[in-house]
């Protein structure tokens, strides 16, 4: 029981971690609407590749002259460039009306997250004390 | 990663700060519209525009707005025919700005748009991490 519930609590901070990435990749096209060839960003759809780097299950370095694992460069490797938005005269490819829906997808996605984590951590506060008050 | 959230404040104030300065001057385009020269021969008030472009943070990993500059309009000023004016050549001709009002009026709510979006980027962060905050109570 106690291994599932910190499961629950591993995979709720993940997608929360997931969340402010995506708020933050969503900040910057908004904040470049107006700037002239900027290309819209968006994160990198979730891939096995990039689950084995995170569980490290790389290449190990047992030589000098063994090849080091790439590591993700910058912080800035997690985006690519969205296709399919229209790109205006100036060469801008943000579509600010999709990304406001993002901002407050992500935002009520948060908040559920946020609360489900809530109730989670009321649940093992009940198992803790013994009765739900 | 911890900090995305906060990040959000300082990409989101710099896009603010941007749409602030484009906003001065279209205040000062619209303000001098009919800011004719002083005396014959002279040049009426230019109209200004402003560039933006994005500047990548390497702190924070992301492309930041910042102003390009302000430059000056190059296209022909307007002609009117005005005789009693002072600044009116031979012919009764005055150089007037080459500012068009309605177009400075497009522009002023195109950036007022712009910066709403970012207000309310802003705000939607702001919700996220106060329920982060509540988390702890």
């Amino acid at each position: 029981m106690g291994s599932s519930v910190s499961g629950l609590i591993d995979l709720l901070t993940q997608k929360m971690s997931y969340l402010n990435q995506k708020q933050a990749v969503l900040a910057e096209n908004v904040a470049n609407v107006d700037t002239p060839n900027y290309k819209q960003l968006e994160l990198k759809p979730f891939t096995f590749g990039d689950a084995l780097k995170q569980a490290s299950v790389g290449m190990t370095v047992t030589d000098p002259r063994h090849i080091t694992p790439a590591s993700m460069a910058g912080a800035n490797a997690h985006t690519i460039q969205s296709k399919d938005t229209e790109t205006t005269a100036s060469g801008n490819s943000v579509d600010i009306e999709t990304q406001m829906m993002e901002v407050s997808k992500t935002n009520a996605d948060y908040q559920t997250m946020a609360s489900i984590y809530h109730k989670m951590t009321g649940l093992v506060k009940i198992a803790i004390k013994g009765s739900a008050t | 990663m911890s900090n995305d959230l906060t990040d959000i404040f300082a990409i989101s104030g710099s896009a603010l700060k941007a749409q602030d300065q484009r906003m001065k001057v279209i205040a000062e385009n619209i303000a001098n519209a009919n800011t004719s020269a002083s005396a014959p021969g002279q040049k009426p008030y230019q109209r200004q525009t402003i560039t933006f472009k994005n500047e990548f943070d390497k702190a924070l990993g992301a492309y930041k707005v910042k102003v390009d500059g302000v430059h000056n309009d190059p296209s022909d000023f307007i002609k009117k025919y005005d005789p009693s004016n002072p600044a009116a050549d031979k012919t009764g001709y005055v150089q007037m700005p080459n500012v068009n009002p309605l177009i400075e009026s497009m522009d002023m709510s195109e950036s007022s748009r712009a910066y709403q979006a970012n207000v309310d980027v802003i705000t939607a962060s702001r919700s996220m991490v106060m329920k982060t905050i509540s988390l702890l109570q």
